[in-house]
């Protein structure tokens, strides 16, 4: 746990400093202690909206997660798949997501099913490319092994390829982790769904600047503390590496 | 009865579009039990004969049979033990978990198949069980690769040039126990080397190989008793077998006279 606090700390520190030397006014960007006076005071409801954002982006970056890990071994196993499918995917990836809102919308209605659509397009696209140069990267030696010793596609799949891979998975997770929170807001932003994104958003139209970066410090002590927790769980996973 | 035919075998490459002849029309018979020997110079296909009869490549013509059935099918059987040059251990398993890895695709040990730990010990890498790949010297690598190839108890053992990292000394300590293995469990083996001491010391049968393309120069039947024993190595018949197997390595090149040194 001494990653978040140093973190947090030096965060706090640098705020504090910042305010004081240029005497910023606290409307545009209020004292930490403001905040956390407002973060006492709401921390009901900042706790219930951080509920939503996290269970989100959680979800949805599950679902990115298997849905890259598929793509990835399909395309890395089938030719022809891949020139049929690869193009749609990296299309989709390219749509803005501000310009196809309405049809997520649309189609998975305003609540967590949006969410999960927003960060499923943002963060599935790094692990999908990171995995493929993974599974692509497996030792020929190791393969022709499985081969001769009579073993299929699956087992090899699970014993060989995906092991070789995971620090590739792992890079590509550390960095679709981190922008899983903001994705989970910014779906938020365009369905009006509740959580951390939305309480931003009416925290700025009331002019509640202290609630405002209650909210922001929270969300991005989250975005740290995912990051750090996958970095810990991938050193756990990848310690043969060393 | 797991003998291996290799009828009138030719393996053709593909390299920047146009056609590599590895393999010209080989054919070799491994009688059942029989530990053979091939050696050549690289780049005579020696490793592309072992991944043939492994079903890693197929012949772009000619037929092998394994106890005659195709290879794909004695693989399939999990019949095949194979040795590759580097180790090739996953990195993140420990020697026992390596040593199992063919259990785990067989589904189990086959017939009285020799348990791990047993093999551990045959190999001599007891207290070792838990130590990841990266902790263990070249040799040991190879060990751990060996005992791997026999937990299937495979009907034929195929090792390409297995000790070629080793120095000296451990890789005729590992030709030894290699040999008490295999006589032991009474596998066909066929061993890929480049160096003709081993090639003799090991082998019922030693054939010779040339490159471009590659093709059977011709076979030496080794007719030194079993087991082999170390001081062999010093005996006239051993010589005499060696040089039987220069000659045909080396052909004319062994009568031609010395270049004269330039002052
Ligand atoms: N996968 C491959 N693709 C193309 N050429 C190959 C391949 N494997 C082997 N060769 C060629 O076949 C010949 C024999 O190679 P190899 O069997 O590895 O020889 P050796 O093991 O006797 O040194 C070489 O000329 C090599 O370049
Ligand atoms: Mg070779």
């Amino acid at each position: 746990m001494v990653g978040p606090v140093v973190f947090v700390v030096v965060l706090l520190a640098l705020w504090k400093l910042a305010v004081t030397a240029f005497a910023v006014p606290p409307y545009i960007m209020p004292p930490p202690e403001a905040a956390w006076t407002a973060f006492l005071k709401e921390a009901d409801k900042i706790g219930y909206a951080l509920f939503f954002t996290l269970r989100n982006a959680a979800a949805g970056l599950l679902v990115a997660f298997v849905l890259a890990i598929v793509l990835a071994a399909i395309f890395v196993s089938s030719r022809k798949v891949t020139h049929a499918v690869l193009p749609i995917v990296i299309g989709l990836r390219t749509a803005p997501v501000l310009a196809i809102a309405p049809i997520l919308i649309m189609i998975f209605g305003r609540g967590i099913g949006t969410a999960i659509a927003v960060v499923v397009i943002v963060s599935f696209f790094p692990i999908m490319v990171n995995a493929m140069k993974g599974f692509s990267s497996t030792r020929k030696n190791a393969l022709e092994l499985m081969h001769v010793l009579g073993a299929g596609w699956f087992k090899t799949f699970i014993k060989v390829r995906l092991p070789f891979a995971l620090p590739f998975i792992f890079a590509g997770l550390r960095s679709a982790a981190t922008s899983a929170i903001l994705s989970a807001m910014l779906a938020e932003w365009l369905s009006g769904a509740p959580g951390l994104g939305t309480l931003i958003l009416d925290a700025s139209s009331y002019r509640k600047t202290g609630l405002l970066w209650a909210a922001v410090i929270v969300s991005m002590i989250m975005a740290y503390t995912i990051y750090w927790l996958t970095t810990a769980v991938e050193k756990r996973l990848t310690a043969w590496r060393n | 009865m797991t003998d291996i035919t290799i009828d009138h075998v030719t393996k053709n490459f593909a390299i920047d579009g146009r056609s590599v002849t590895a393999i010209d029309d080989i054919s070799l018979k491994f009688p059942s039990g029989s530990f053979s020997a091939l050696i050549g110079p690289s780049g005579c296909g020696k490793s592309t004969l072992l991944r043939l009869v492994a079903d890693i490549l197929a012949p772009s013509a000619g037929k092998i049979t394994i106890g005659g059935t195709p290879p794909d099918e004695a693989r399939r059987r999990h019949e095949i033990g194979f040795v590759f040059q580097d180790a090739s251990l996953l990195p993140w398993r420990s020697v026992m978990d390596n040593i199992a890895l063919p259990l785990e695709i067989a589904g189990g040990p086959i017939g009285d198949g020799p348990r791990p730990e047993t093999l551990i010990r045959l190999v001599g890498l007891s207290g070792f069980e838990n130590a990841k790949p990266a902790q263990l010297s070249g040799g040991m690598q190879q060990r751990v690769s060996i005992a791997r190839a026999l937990v299937l108890r495979p009907k034929i053992l195929l090792l390409d040039e297995p000790f070629g990292a080793l120095d000296e000394i451990t890789r005729q300590r590992m030709n030894m126990e290699l040999l008490r293995i295999w006589q032991e469990t009474g596998t066909t083996a066929i061993l890929v080397t480049h160096t003709i001491g081993e090639a003799v010391f090991m082998a019922d049968q030693v054939h010779v190989l040339a490159a471009h393309p590659g093709r059977l120069v011709t076979t030496i039947d080794v007719d030194l008793p079993r087991p082999r024993a170390l001081a062999m190595l010093q005996t006239p018949a051993f010589n005499h077998l060696e040089n039987a197997v220069r000659a045909a390595l080396f052909g004319d090149e062994l009568k031609a006279e010395p270049e004269p040194a330039h002052g």
